[in-house]
């Protein structure tokens, strides 16, 4: 749930990058970590296994500046992956404003992605969100790589409500902050509560 | 007054923010609504962090113990002088954690049972004070706050990444 303070005009809203293991979840806000100014970011937060797997969730906090006199501040997310981290996805969930599910383009990572997909549906609606009313971006990660599934294949398996796509090669940043730019703007939009009382 | 407002006035003026190295108010989905340290950004990770060590701690728990009310329990990770100390407590029906981070203390059981107290007062506090908080105030509020948003505002929001 986003957190808006209309006397000292701050918003805070949380960002849950989603998707299969290594899809490419933290490389996102590593990159995103990498490239935002001192000031604007604070300490990015890793719980990792020895293999630098997602153990528990990478967490940054990122100071975007102003919208119409509102200081906005992003909470950004990763879940782990893996498939036996269920019960941690659930609990970074709670609280969500808006997700990007990053999925793996490698085509022998399809039923990951589907799986995964399903696996975000049923922990959100455990916690009465239904994912065609949550802000959400679609990113195909890992374009770069031989063997990839078509565009047009990954929307049509992955894609069914319609959300905003993009292409991306995270490793090397393609995509990312147009991805993170427009999950923002879906989340600022579906911010509830106008100025007036 | 709004609730982080009032909570705020609340730390200070008891001194209640001064008990500890690091204090913080946090509610449950990690958002901050108090913290003593001056530097935003480590008070976001506190909260992060805080929430996060306490709600596993609630789904190990549940394993064996189903429902026990959670503001039955506290969360700890301490030596005899240092670390770390959750309590929970409901701000107008808010689920928060306040949280201590703590080092060099003579009697830590004094630190966990004044932020139990405080915890206890400032509930008692904000149901008296019975503000309209922000969180009442968003939902009651109608619309959305932002009816649109275009590219360019996006961009410059974004401005300083250089991207």
């Amino acid at each position: 749930m986003s957190f808006v303070n209309y006397h000292t005009k701050e918003i805070n809203c949380k960002i849950v990058y989603y998707g299969p293991g290594l899809g490419g979840k933290t490389t996102n806000i590593q990159h995103v970590y990498q490239k935002v100014s001192a000031k604007a970011k604070g300490q990015m937060v890793t719980l990792n296994t020895e293999n630098e797997r997602t153990l528990f969730f990478d967490f940054l906090p990122l100071d975007l500046g102003q919208i119409r006199g509102f200081k906005t501040r992003f909470h950004l997310y990763t879940v782990p992956g893996q498939v036996f981290y269920e019960a941690s996805r659930k609990l970074i969930l709670r609280g969500v404003d808006g997700i990007v599910f990053v999925a793996d383009s490698q085509v022998e990572r399809m039923e990951s992605n589907i799986e995964s997909l399903e696996g975000l549906k049923k922990n959100l609606a455990e916690q009465g969100h239904d994912l065609a009313k949550l802000p959400i971006v679609m990113q195909w990660n890992k374009r770069d790589l031989p063997n990839i599934a078509s565009t047009h294949d990954m929307q049509q398996k992955l894609n069914t409500l319609d959300v905003p796509t993009f292409e991306a090669c995270a490793l090397k940043g393609e995509g990312v902050f147009d991805t993170l730019k427009m999950i923002s703007k879906l989340v600022l939009l579906n911010i509830k509560g106008g100025l007036e009382d | 007054m709004n609730l982080t407002t009032l909570v705020k006035e609340f730390f200070i003026e008891n001194e209640f923010n001064m008990i500890s190295n690091r204090v913080a108010l946090v509610r449950n989905d990690g958002t901050v609504l108090f913290a003593n340290s001056l530097n935003s950004m480590e008070s976001a990770n506190i909260g992060a962090l805080a929430s996060g060590i306490w709600q596993a701690a609630q789904s190990l728990n549940s394993l064996v113990n189903k429902d026990v009310p959670e503001k039955h329990y506290r969360l700890a990770f301490d030596t005899s002088s240092e670390g770390i100390y959750l309590v929970p407590t409901q701000l107008n029906s808010v689920s928060c954690y306040l949280c201590c981070i703590f080092k060099d203390q003579i009697n830590p059981a004094k630190l966990k049972q004044n932020m139990r107290n405080i915890a206890f007062l400032l509930e008692t506090f904000i149901r008296d004070e019975s503000v309209s908080t922000s969180f009442p105030s968003q939902t009651t509020r109608t619309g959305f706050l932002f009816e649109n948003i275009t590219d360019k505002e996006m961009d410059q929001l974004f401005g300083f990444t250089g991207n």
